[in-house]
């Protein structure tokens, strides 16, 4: 499979900066997610990698191949589109089958190809009918199948599930995580849905206003967000942010002195804003859990799990719990060790603990 | 219930609006001119007024506006389609200005654009010719074309056509194999409204040729033009049904295919 690079890539639209000087690297065989909230621009690079777009500036590299202005049909990439675009004038199999025939395979192996890969989306008694007689979630599979059939170098997939209902995206997310793995096919895939990208992703590119903020793991991401933005961005409920200021044994948030050590000199008196997860706050008392006296305001019932909404002096904390609390005045635990704190003018995240 | 009565209703409403003056003016073509101008349904009839447009070579006329119509057709096609696509699918510097100015062309009236025209085809040669006329419809009908073609354009989802480069198609391939089937229901409906066009038109055709009329000019300059409209009524009527009656036949024949087309294209 195809190890791609994208070099200093950049693409203006007039005056707005779609996509800036974004560098990253998906290894072979790797299932590689673009996050980011509307317009942060991944889709613009999910289009530069297709051949869709030229970038102003930058490369885009298969293998060490500079293919920057090699037109997309030359690329060998496949695309699931937003839409499916799966053509309407074409029957599902011939769907399937046009790309090959495109590509001058003999009948006999079209047919075989077709067969397969309707077998492995289970769409196989649907190539008789035209798209319009498809659900949205068939209609879905067909573009899977359109794409994996020509066997593409890298496969690249833009919001492929947002336009399925709720229960079935689950259930396609699954299967497409299964598939790419049997399948190893180099995937770059653009979402805005952080669930979605955190179950699929082997590494995860999180953009902003056409950057790239982090790359790393599901897990990297999430447990040592580097921006604040990114910390916001995944997770939910959403992470809780409060103001606070360095001292030389803790961090001075007005409502609570969190205790953390070794810090280093030049942070102290540093404004710094504090990121704590819904999940690392605690109805139960926690080992070297700080105690926070608060006010129950409100419960959204998950159904397993409550959300509550918790003022403590002043500052509302989002408290994912697994049982509801009897009183209005309820006590929080807080592990200082599951802290996020970021620089409040940068927002860049600052290597302070508990340890 | 009621509602479906009220639409019956409209429907025979509207069918009589445009049925009756058809059914009258073909009645009244048949009618002996002293019994047309005595009763309101007339009761004698006759061929004399079909007689005499055969005589003058109405069926020449009728094979001539339709190859005026077909050519008018293909040549507003091969300069309208690209402009359609054009200003429907690619955002250039213009755009706007352009579509504005193909509406303008429509100002200029075609009776005083046709005297300078006749003059200028006589110098060419084209005076007299079914280019000649088919040059001067397709100047008519081409607006129209530019803008139809490019809202049938419009409409066509372009993930579709990006769907074909991504899988290997060229850009003559796209077109071919994606755009056009998805555009061809719009377009014949597109071209025959040009057709129509071309087939009415009677102040540049009559203008512009002398022998070689279509049908149109033919039926109406040497009656009701050259007789200052002295002509009796039943000459006008039958006329007018000459006129009408392939447009009803050729109506007749696409109608399945027209809504096959339109049907498939609905479900969309």
């Amino acid at each position: 499979m195809v190890r791609v690079n994208l070099e200093g890539v950049t693409k203006r639209f007039g005056n707005v900066l779609a996509v800036d000087n974004v560098t990253l690297t998906v290894e072979s065989e790797e299932f590689f997610v673009l996050l980011g909230p509307s317009g942060c621009g991944k889709t613009t690079t999910l289009r530069i990698v297709a051949g869709l777009e030229t970038p102003d500036a930058g490369r885009v590299l298969f293998d060490g191949v500079d293919v920057t202005h090699v037109p997309a049909r030359k690329r060998g990439v496949a695309m699931v589109f937003q839409s499916y675009a799966v053509w309407p004038h074409m029957k599902v199999f011939e769907n399937i089958a046009m790309p090959l025939r495109i590509r001058k395979l003999p009948e006999s192996e079209i047919a075989e190809r077709v067969k397969r890969v309707a077998e492995i989306l289970q769409i196989d008694h649907l190539l008789d009918r035209y798209p319009f007689q498809l659900s949205g979630g068939e209609r879905q599979r067909v573009a899977v199948a359109r794409a994996l059939a020509v066997e593409p170098k890298v496969l690249l997939m833009d919001e492929p599930l947002s336009n399925l209902d709720a229960l079935l995206r689950v259930t396609a997310r699954a299967e497409l995580k299964r598939l790419q793995k049997k399948l190893r096919i180099t995937t770059l895939y653009v979402t805005h849905d952080q669930v979605e990208a955190m179950v699929l992703a082997d590494r995860i590119a999180v953009m902003n206003k056409g950057r790239l903020v982090q790359v790393g793991t599901p897990d990297e991401i999430y447990r040592e967000p580097i921006h604040r933005f990114v910390a916001h961005f995944i997770g939910s409920p959403p992470i809780n942010f409060f103001d606070g200021v360095v001292q030389e044994v803790c961090i001075d948030a007005g409502f609570a002195r969190i205790p953390v050590n070794n810090v280093p000199e030049e942070y102290v008196g540093k404004q710094v804003i504090v990121g704590v997860r819904p999940e690392d706050l605690s109805l139960q008392p926690v080992p070297r859990g700080l105690e926070l006296k608060g006010e129950l305001l409100l419960i959204e019932n998950l159904g397993n799990e409550y959300i509550l909404h918790v003022d403590v002096g002043g500052t509302t904390l989002r408290v994912l719990a697994r049982e509801k609390p009897t009183r209005r005045d309820v006590t929080l635990y807080l592990d200082p060790a599951n802290l996020h704190i970021f620089d409040k003018s940068t927002e860049l995240r600052i290597p302070l603990r508990y340890k | 219930m009621i509602k479906r009565w009220l639409t019956y209703i409209g429907a025979l409403a509207i069918a009589v609006w445009i049925l009756l003056p058809i059914a009258y003016t073909t009645l009244a073509s048949f009618a002996e001119i002293r019994d047309y101008y005595a009763r309101v349904i007339p009761r004698s009839y006759t061929l004399r007024y079909y007689e005499e447009y055969f005589r003058l070579g109405v069926l020449d006329a009728l094979v001539r506006s339709v190859q005026v119509g077909l050519i008018t057709v293909a040549l507003s096609f091969i300069f309208g389609l690209p402009a359609g696509y054009a200003i429907g699918r690619w955002a250039f510097k213009g755009r706007d200005t352009l579509r504005m100015a193909v509406i303008f062309f429509r100002v200029f009236p075609v009776a005083v654009m046709a005297v300078p025209l006749a003059v200028t085809y006589i110098s060419l040669g084209l005076y007299d010719t079914l280019l000649g006329i088919a040059l001067a419809h397709t100047a008519i009908a081409l607006p129209f074309v530019i803008l139809i073609t490019s809202s049938i354009f419009i409409s066509i989802p372009k993930d579709l056509e990006e769907a074909g480069h991504v899988f290997g198609m060229s850009g003559l391939h796209v077109f071919l194999r994606i755009t056009l089937p998805l555009a061809a229901p719009g377009l014949a409906a597109a071209a025959m409204f040009t057709f129509l066009i071309s087939w009415n038109e009677v102040v540049a055709a009559t203008i512009l040729s002398y022998v070689n009329r279509t049908l149109p000019a033919m039926v109406l300059s040497p009656y009701v033009i050259g007789t200052g409209g002295e002509l009796p009524d039943p000459y006008k009527f039958a006329a007018a049904t000459i006129m009408i009656l392939p447009a009803l036949l050729f109506m007749a024949y696409v109608r399945r295919y027209l809504i096959t087309m339109w049907g498939a294209a609905g479900v969309r």
